[in-house]
């Protein structure tokens, strides 16, 4: 019940303005935060065993994995991209490695979520860069990054990712702008150290900073909300 | 402790930034160094959270019917089966049927030709004529006679010679028409001998009967003279 109410109280958060967001979740009760932890541990375990199961050549195992991840996976893959059907491409390529490569997870190295993340992100960032070579990569991103901040929210039909998507929306909410934006380019625009700097007019150390401070933020941010 | 450097690298290589030779410099460190690999692990975990930020998408269900085609095809163990073994096995299956048939051919080949041989050999007609009138009881005539072909040998021996203004003629008889078809008229040797082809001036059936007359220099259109030979 307690977990019921922690997702609805943190979805609502998630609809309104981004005060409203971090308050809500700070009104949130510490104990009834600690039960989105045992369900982040449950989720990432059945992840781990559909993956294992995919390195068995289960095709079901890896169709359950997919109606899981894909929607996250599709709308990072649409964000990298900006354009939904090379979107698709990119999940498809990457699904088709998950697939592949599921008997190299290694749990002891992270978790089936981020694996399978990093798989779609680098994908998406190697076809993009393709995409881009030739253009002005910094408009697009300026562009890209004010749009995406007023994309309407699809993830209400989306109940088994929304307590992980509420805690890193909650936990973005505090980290300073200079340095969301920072990783936001880095991640999503698939852009170097120097073509943030580039791009930002700030030094190259600034830059670094930037980003490893927000991620180190993001991190702590994260233990805290779940401990 | 892990200086600023090393972690701003760590998350330089997590970011996919270093060249591959690098990256594996990268990997050798983090190899040796439980702390990097823990501060690696969790700034990777921590970068791929920021997916979550992404608005979620539900996409299209021909997205993962086009995925598990995709690994359908690419996987080795389904390709053993449809693409390496179907072929071989079809090509041998086609290889053993093809030797079967020419064996087969072969066989049938041999025992038609024998059957047309035994069947060729059972049609041709050898005759035995004989002689009609005491003058010619010691001349032997014999036709090997196909009525297939509508062509016949004739031999012959100890004939007398014909008179100067006479011609031997040979004949077949049709029991179908009962009008005997001259076969042409018979040259001998001095010797009373001869062996000649022949064919009939119509067609004659296969239960024809043979007759050689006496009939005047050039032959007749129709027996006129003395019928000296008859045989079947």
């Amino acid at each position: 019940m307690h977990f019921l109410l922690a997702l609805f109280l943190i979805g609502g958060a998630i609809d309104a303005t981004s005060i409203r967001a971090e308050r809500a979740y700070a009104a949130i009760p510490r104990r009834t935060r600690a039960v989105l932890k045992p369900s982040l541990s449950n989720e990432h375990q059945l992840e781990a065993d559909l993956l294992a199961r995919v390195a068995q050549g289960d095709e079901a195992a890896f169709t359950e994995l997919y109606q899981r991840l894909s929607p996250t996976l599709f709308g990072l893959a649409k964000r990298i991209m900006n354009d939904a059907k090379k979107a698709e491409d990119v999940l498809q390529e990457g699904f088709a490695c998950i697939w592949r490569k599921a008997g190299s997870f290694d749990p002891a190295r992270g978790n089936p979520f981020t694996w399978t993340v990093m798989i779609v992100r680098n994908k998406g960032i190697d076809k993009l860069r393709v995409r881009l070579r030739g253009e002005r990569v910094v408009e697009r991103l300026t562009v890209e990054t004010a749009a995406m901040t007023a994309a309407d929210d699809a993830s209400a039909d989306l109940p088994m990712l929304s307590d992980r998507a509420a805690l890193i929306r909650s936990a973005m909410l505090k980290i300073p702008d200079e340095q969301k934006q920072a990783l936001e380019l880095a991640f999503f625009g698939g852009l170097t150290h120097e073509q943030i700097a580039e791009h930002l007019q700030s030094p190259l150390g600034t830059v670094k900073a930037r980003v490893r401070r927000g991620l180190l933020r993001l991190r702590d941010l994260l233990k805290e909300q779940i401990a | 402790m892990i200086d600023e450097s090393r972690e701003e690298e760590a998350i330089r290589y997590v970011l996919g930034e270093f060249a591959p030779g690098e990256a594996a410099a990268f990997e050798a460190a983090l190899a040796n160094d439980p702390e990097l690999r823990e501060f690696e692990s969790g700034m990777r975990a921590s970068l791929a959270c920021l997916a979550l930020d992404a608005n979620p998408i539900r996409p299209l269900p021909a997205v993962l019917e086009r995925i598990l085609e995709d690994i359908a095809e690419a996987d080795p163990a389904q390709k053993v089966v449809r693409v390496n073994w179907l072929p071989w096995a079809l090509a041998a299956a086609f290889a053993i049927s093809c030797t079967l048939l020419a064996v087969d051919y072969g066989r049938l080949s041999r025992e038609l030709a024998g059957l047309k041989e035994r069947d060729a050999l059972a049609e041709v007609r050898i005759a035995t004529l004989g002689a009609q009138a005491e003058a010619y009881a010691r001349a032997g005539v014999v036709i090997v006679w196909d009525p297939e072909t509508q062509r016949g040998v004739l031999k012959l021996s100890q004939l007398p010679p014909a008179a100067a203004d006479k011609d031997y003629q040979l004949w077949l008889i049709d029991p179908a028409t009962a009008q005997p078809v001259s076969a042409g008229v018979v040259s001998i040797d001095p010797g009373g001998s001869t062996r000649a082809s022949f064919r009939p001036t119509k067609l004659v059936g296969k239960g024809s009967k043979f007759a050689v007359s006496i009939e005047g220099r050039g032959g007749s259109i129709a027996p006129q003279g003395e019928i000296i030979f008859v045989g079947e």
